[in-house]
C-alpha cells in the first residue's frame, strides 16, 4: 500500500494498455504502472441493423467482442436502451472500426458514442480518477482519496526544468532551417555544449539526473524538441537511446501541425510533442499558460480529467467540454461522436428575436467624465444555472407549464431535473467564489495568493467560454436555443437594471453583455456607487461589482459609419489605471512603434483629470504625432520596432495579388522556410511600391537592422493609429497625412453592424475551440 | 397599390444585378450556357402537373411565372448564381406572404436574412411580422445537422402544414473536407435525396430546391430525389436577369425600365418563347440605361 499522487495516464505502446505515472508521496519517486485497458465504444441503431452488425463484426479480426448491453447512450434518452458495445483488440483500431461501422450504416443509420475520447481520458472517467489526484494504491487498485471537485486540495511536489536548444550559427528567431547542428542545450541551470553526439548523450543524462516532472520550453513543439529529435537521428541515436520522457517515445509529434478554419479566419495549430511520464509544456503553444500557469492548468486538468499536457495545448472550450463529459458520464450518459443536436424549427420572427445578442445601448462617441462602471461577475453562467438552461432540459416534455420561460422567446426550462450545463457550471461558480473569498483572507503567503489567483483566472476563462460554446456548431452538448435564451434573460435583466439605475440617480450611457457604464443625473451629487452595487446585487440576486469611476473615458466610433461600437474605448480610472479595449496597444500584432506612440499619447492624456482637460491636451497629442512622423520620415527609426505581423490566410500559391505578405512568404521560401496558413509572419516594409519580393519587404528572420524602410508605409500606419484614438475629437487620417505631405488611399473596411461586432467579440473568445 | 409596391421590390431585386461580379461575359439571351451546366437528360423526370395553388399570387407577372413552375408533390430546382437565387428567394418569401402562404424552409447555407425579407415584404405593402411569421425554418450548421433536419422534415411538414417547402443550398455544408470526411459526402447527400423524395411523396407539397451548383453539386438528386416539375436557371444578363424554364422552354427576361421610358423589348423581334417583364421604378442606374435606350 502506497500513497501519493496520480500524475498522468498515457497510452501504452502495445496498444492494449494505459500507463499510470504515480508519484510516491513518501519517497518522491515516480512509479510506472501498466494497466490492461481496452475501453468499448457504443453503437445505437435500429434493432435489426444492430443484429446484422453484430454478426458482421464477429468476422472482423480487429474486433475482440461485440455484445449487447442496456444503457442510456444519449443525453436526450430518458430510458435505457439496448445498444451494441464494441471492443477492439487494440486501441489504435477503435476509430478505424468505428469508421467502418459508420460507413456500413451509410453514415446515417448508426449513432456512435465514446469513439473519439483517448484511452487515458476514458480510463480517468471509468475509474473515477483524474490528473493530480491524491491516490492510494496496492497491487490491485489505484483509488483517489478525494473527488476531483474538492476545493481545497494540496498540490503535489512538482519539479520543473527549462529546456532550450540553440543551433549552430543562427539566432533562435532567425533563419532556421532546422537541419543545422546543435551548438548548446540548456537543461534547467546547466548549459551544455560540445561535439554533437556527446552533447546529446549528456542532454539525456542531465535530464535523467535532474529528473524534472515538467520540461518547460518556449516554442518547444515547433523548435527545441523536433530539433533535438532530428539531430539525434542524424548522429545515430534512436527512439530507445535518446528520449526526454521517463520512457522512450517516438520521434514523431503525437499530433501533427495543421491549419484550420474557424469563424472565417485561418488558424494554425502547432504540432504537439508530448512525453510519457514527464510533462512537456510549451509556453509558446499554450493559449492558457499566460493566465493560468501551472496552478491554473492543474486546476483545469483535475476538473476536465485531461492530461496536463493536453490541457496546456487546448482551448478553454475543450476543457469545458471535457468537464461536461465527466458530469455526463457520472449520470451514465455517453459521449456522442460527430453528431449533435440541430436547431429547432421556428418562425422567421422568432429567429429574429433570438438573434439579438446582448447589446443594450450603443456607446455615445466622444470623451466623457463622471462615468462609473459596473460589471456582473459571471452573469451568463449564473443565468444558465439559475434558469436551468441546458440542451436536454430546454423545452422538455415533462413540464408544459414551467416556472421559467425565456423572455420574449418562450423557451421552457425544466422544473424536474437539473440540466448538464448547470450541473457542470454550478461547481465552477462555487469554486471561483470560494477562491476569491480565500484571497481576501489576511495573512496569505505570496505563493498561496499566486496559486489562488491563477485558479481564479483559469475558471474565469472556462466560465466565459461556456456561454459562447452553447452557440458553437460543433459543441457536443450545445444548443442554439440555449444561447438565445441566455441572451434573452440577460437583456431582460439589464433592461430592469436601467430603471433601477435611474431611480438611484444614474443614467445608463452604455451597456453590453454584462457591463454597464453610467453617469450621475446630477454630477455634483453623484450616488454612492458601492451602495448602488450592493442594492442592485440584492435586487437582482446577482453579484454586481463596482469596477470604478473614470476621470475620463473615450468611446470610439467605427471607422465605417462613425457610430459608437461596443468594446472600443479607452479610459482612465480615478485610481490612475487605464482601461483599454479595441485599440492597437491591446493587439500583439501592432508594431512596436505604434504601441510606443499610443503609450506616449496615453501618458499625455493620463495627466487630464476631466473631459475638458482631456480635450485641452489634444493639440499636444497632435504635436507628438508630428514628432513621430518627423523621425519616421528621417529613416532612422530602429527597424525591429517597425516589424509588422500578419497572419497568413492561404498557401503562397493561392495568393492572386502581390502583397507584402506574398513578398515575405517568397523571401522565406527562398531561405528554405515554409509557413502554413494560420501562422504569422513578421516583416519590415522596405518599399511598398516594389514589384519584386526581394525589395518589397525584409522578413524578421533576415533582418540586419540597417536596411532602408518605406517611411510612407509607416506614416500611413501612424495616421491610422492617431485616428483610432482621436477620431472622436475630429482627427482624420487623411488630414494627418496631408499635413505630413502624403496623400491617402481611400480604402475602407466593409460595414459591420454593432451586433456583428458583439458577435465577433464572442467569436474571438471562442477561437481555437475547434 | 400592391403592384406598385411589387414594382419597387422588383426594382430593388434588379439593382442586385448592377453588382459587377454578377454580370456575365455577355452573349445572346438565348445561349443556354450558364453557371449550371446541362440538365441531366434521362434521370430527371419532369412531369406535367397542375400548378400548385396558393404558393404565389398570379400578379405581378414575375410571381405568376414563378408560380407556374411548382407542382404538388414535385420538386422545382433553381440553379444559377447564388446571390441571384438569394435575392429572388427573398422576393418569393414576400410573394408567398401576399398569397397567405406558409413556407417551411430548411436553410443549408446560413443565409437567411430576416431584415432583407422584411424589407421586401414592406415593398409589397406587407408588415414585417406576418411575412416572417409565414416562414418556419431550421438552419443547419453542420452536414450532420442538415441530415438530421431533413430526416425530421416530414414530421415538421405534417405538423405545420405549409404551402411550400424550400431547401436552400442543402449541399453547401458537405463541401468542406475539414468539417466532413470527403468519403461521407456522397452517401449522405444520396440519403438526403431519398428523404426529399419521400417528403414530397408523403406530403404532396411542392418543394423548391435552390442549388447554385446545379445537379452536379448534389449527388443522388437526379436519380434518387423527388420527381421534378421544373428546373429554373437564373442567368445574369447585361439588361437584367433571365429566368429559364427547362420544362416549357420559356424564358422570363427581367429588364429594367425608367419611368416614361420605352422598353427595349418593344423593338426586339417577337420571340414566342420569351416573356419580357419590364417594370417602372426609380432607377439606380438610369444614366447608363437611358443613354442606351
Ligand atoms: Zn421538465
Amino acid at each position: 500500500m502506497a500513497e501519493g499522487w496520480l500524475f498522468d495516464v498515457t497510452e501504452g505502446r502495445d496498444g492494449t494498455s494505459v500507463v499510470l505515472w504515480l508519484k510516491d508521496g513518501a519517497r518522491g519517486t515516480i512509479t510506472r504502472r501498466a494497466e490492461p485497458f481496452l475501453p468499448p465504444f457504443w453503437v445505437d441503431g435500429a434493432r435489426t441493423d444492430l443484429t446484422d452488425l453484430a454478426r458482421e463484426l464477429e468476422k472482423d479480426p480487429r474486433v475482440a467482442e461485440a455484445t449487447f448491453q442496456v444503457l442510456r447512450p444519449s443525453l436526450y434518452d430518458r430510458r435505457p436502451r439496448r445498444v451494441l458495445s464494441v471492443v477492439t483488440r487494440r486501441n489504435p483500431d477503435r476509430r478505424r472500426v468505428a469508421t467502418t461501422i459508420d460507413a456500413r450504416g451509410g453514415y446515417t443509420r448508426f449513432h456512435l458514442y465514446d469513439v473519439d475520447l483517448t484511452p487515458p481520458h476514458l480510463y480517468h472517467l471509468e475509474h473515477q480518477l483524474y490528473p493530480f489526484a491524491p491516490v492510494r494504491w496496492d497491487a490491485d487498485t489505484v483509488a483517489a482519496l478525494e473527488p476531483a471537485e474538492t476545493i481545497d486540495y494540496a498540490l503535489p511536489p512538482i519539479r520543473a526544468a527549462e529546456l532550450e536548444v540553440n543551433l549552430q550559427g543562427c539566432r533562435r528567431d532567425g533563419l532556421v532551417r532546422g537541419t543545422e547542428s546543435i551548438s548548446t542545450v540548456r537543461v534547467g541551470n546547466v548549459i551544455l555544449e560540445g561535439p554533437e553526439e556527446a552533447l546529446l548523450r549528456t542532454v539525456r543524462e542531465e535530464v535523467v539526473r535532474q529528473d524534472p516532472d515538467v520540461l518547460l520550453t518556449e516554442d518547444g513543439d515547433g523548435a527545441d524538441i523536433p530539433w533535438l529529435y532530428r539531430r539525434a537521428q542524424a548522429v545515430g541515436f534512436n527512439e530507445t537511446t535518446f528520449f526526454l520522457g521517463r520512457e522512450p517515445a517516438r520521434f514523431q509529434p503525437s499530433r501533427a501541425a495543421f491549419s484550420y478554419q474557424t469563424y472565417g479566419t485561418i488558424r494554425h495549430r502547432e504540432a504537439a510533442f508530448v512525453l510519457p511520464g514527464r510533462f512537456h509544456l510549451d509556453t509558446g503553444n499554450s493559449f492558457l499558460w499566460g493566465d493560468a500557469e501551472l496552478p491554473g492548468l492543474i486546476e483545469a486538468a483535475r476538473l476536465s480529467r485531461l492530461s496536463l499536457q493536453t490541457v496546456a495545448r487546448q482551448s478553454p472550450g475543450t476543457c469545458f467540454t471535457a468537464m461536461e463529459m465527466a458530469h455526463a458520464r457520472e449520470e451514465g450518459v455517453h459521449i456522442p461522436w460527430k453528431k449533435n443536436r440541430p436547431e429547432a424549427w421556428k418562425s422567421g420572427r422568432k429567429l429574429l428575436d433570438g438573434d439579438r445578442g446582448g447589446v443594450i445601448f450603443l456607446p455615445p462617441v466622444g470623451v466623457h467624465d463622471h462615468v462609473d462602471e459596473f460589471d456582473f461577475a459571471s452573469l451568463y453562467p449564473h443565468i444558465m444555472v439559475r434558469q436551468n438552461l441546458s440542451a436536454e432540459t430546454l423545452d422538455c416534455r415533462c413540464c408544459p407549464n414551467p416556472r421559467r420561460r425565456a423572455p420574449g422567446l418562450g423557451y421552457r426550462s425544466c422544473d424536474r431535473r437539473v440540466g448538464l450545463i448547470p450541473r457542470t457550471l454550478e461547481p465552477l461558480l462555487v469554486r471561483r467564489l470560494a477562491y476569491k473569498a480565500r484571497l481576501r483572507r489576511p495573512g496569505l503567503s505570496p505563493l498561496e495568493r499566486e496559486i489562488l489567483q491563477r485558479r481564479v483566472k483559469m475558471l474565469k476563462w472556462i466560465l466565459v467560454t461556456a456561454f459562447g460554446y452553447q452557440g458553437y456548431r460543433n459543441a457536443r452538448f450545445g444548443r442554439i436555443e440555449c444561447h438565445e435564451s441566455i441572451n434573452a434573460y440577460a437583456r431582460e435583466l439589464l433592461a430592469g437594471l436601467l430603471h433601477s439605475a435611474e431611480r438611484s440617480g444614474y443614467r445608463v450611457i452604455h451597456g453590453i453583455v454584462d457591463s454597464l457604464w453610467v453617469r450621475p443625473l446630477d454630477p455634483t451629487h453623484p450616488p454612492d456607487p458601492e451602495r448602488f452595487a450592493e442594492t442592485m446585487s440584492r435586487e437582482f440576486d446577482l453579484p454586481l461589482g463596482y469596477e470604478g469611476r473614470y476621470r475620463w473615458i473615450v468611446f470610439l466610433p467605427a471607422v465605417t459609419h462613425g457610430l459608437g461600437v461596443p468594446n472600443r474605448y479607452y479610459g482612465l480610472y480615478s485610481t490612475g489605471e487605464f482601461k483599454l479595449r479595441g485599440i492597437g496597444s491591446r493587439r500583439h500584432d501592432t508594431p512596436v512603434v505604434l504601441r510606443r506612440f499610443e503609450g506616449e499619447l496615453l501618458q499625455l492624456f493620463g495627466r487630464a483629470r476631466t473631459a475638458d482637460e482631456f480635450r485641452a491636451s489634444v493639440p499636444r497629442a497632435l504635436a507628438r504625432a508630428d514628432a513621430f512622423a518627423e523621425q519616421i520620415r528621417e529613416g532612422t527609426w530602429p527597424r525591429e520596432e517597425l516589424l509588422i505581423s500578419r497572419r497568413i490566410v492561404q498557401e503562397l500559391g493561392a495568393y492572386v495579388t502581390f502583397s507584402d505578405s506574398v513578398a515575405a512568404l517568397r523571401q522565406l521560401a527562398h531561405h528554405g522556410i515554409a509557413r502554413a496558413p494560420g501562422e504569422t509572419i513578421r516583416y519590415l516594409v522596405a518599399d511598398r511600391t516594389a514589384r519584386s519580393w526581394r525589395d518589397r519587404v525584409v522578413v524578421a528572420e533576415a533582418l540586419r537592422g540597417d536596411e532602408p524602410y518605406d517611411p510612407g508605409a509607416y506614416l500611413e500606419l501612424l495616421a491610422r493609429s492617431a485616428e483610432t484614438l482621436l477620431a472622436p475629437m475630429g482627427v482624420r487620417r487623411e488630414a494627418l497625412l496631408a499635413r505630413w505631405g502624403l496623400s491617402s488611399d481611400k480604402e475602407r473596411g466593409p460595414y459591420r453592424s454593432p451586433e456583428s461586432l458583439v458577435q465577433r467579440r464572442l467569436d474571438e473568445t471562442m477561437e481555437g475551440i475547434a | 397599390m400592391v403592384s406598385r409596391g411589387a414594382a419597387a421590390a422588383l426594382a430593388s431585386f434588379h439593382s442586385a444585378w448592377s453588382i459587377p461580379d454578377l454580370v456575365p461575359a455577355s452573349g445572346p439571351a438565348s445561349t443556354p450556357a450558364g453557371p449550371v451546366g446541362p440538365v441531366p437528360r434521362v434521370p430527371v423526370r419532369i412531369r406535367r402537373r397542375l400548378p400548385a395553388r396558393q404558393v404565389l399570387p398570379t400578379t405581378p407577372a414575375l410571381f405568376g411565372w414563378l408560380g407556374k413552375r411548382f407542382a404538388p408533390g414535385e420538386a422545382t430546382v433553381w440553379a444559377g448564381a447564388s446571390s441571384a437565387i438569394d435575392r429572388l428567394l427573398e422576393l418569393l418569401y414576400a410573394g408567398s406572404a401576399l398569397a397567405k402562404g406558409r413556407i417551411s424552409l430548411l436553410e443549408g447555407a446560413n443565409r437567411f436574412n430576416p431584415y432583407r425579407i422584411a424589407e421586401q415584404g414592406q415593398a409589397l405593402g406587407l408588415e414585417p411580422t406576418p411575412v416572417l411569421e409565414g416562414i418556419h425554418l431550421a438552419r443547419a450548421f453542420t452536414a450532420y445537422q442538415l441530415v438530421a433536419l431533413v430526416d425530421g422534415w416530414s414530421a415538421e411538414a405534417r405538423r405545420r402544414r405549409p404551402t411550400l417547402l424550400i431547401g436552400h443550398e442543402l449541399p453547401a455544408l458537405f463541401d468542406n473536407p475539414e468539417e466532413l470526411p470527403p468519403e461521407e459526402r456522397e452517401p449522405l447527400l444520396r440519403h438526403v435525396s431519398e428523404q426529399l423524395a419521400e417528403l414530397v411523396e408523403g406530403t404532396g407539397l411542392p418543394l423548391l430546391l435552390t442549388v447554385s451548383g446545379g445537379f452536379a453539386a448534389f449527388p443522388g438528386l437526379a436519380e434518387l430525389g423527388p420527381r421534378f416539375s421544373d428546373l429554373v436557371r437564373l442567368i445574369p444578363r447585361p439588361a437584367g436577369v433571365e429566368l429559364g424554364s427547362a420544362r416549357e422552354g420559356r424564358r422570363l427576361l427581367m429588364v429594367h425600365r425608367a419611368p416614361g421610358q420605352r422598353g427595349l423589348e418593344e423593338f426586339a423581334p417577337p420571340d414566342a418563347t420569351q416573356e419580357v417583364n419590364p417594370w417602372a421604378a426609380p432607377l439606380p442606374l438610369t444614366g447608363r440605361h437611358s443613354r442606351n435606350g
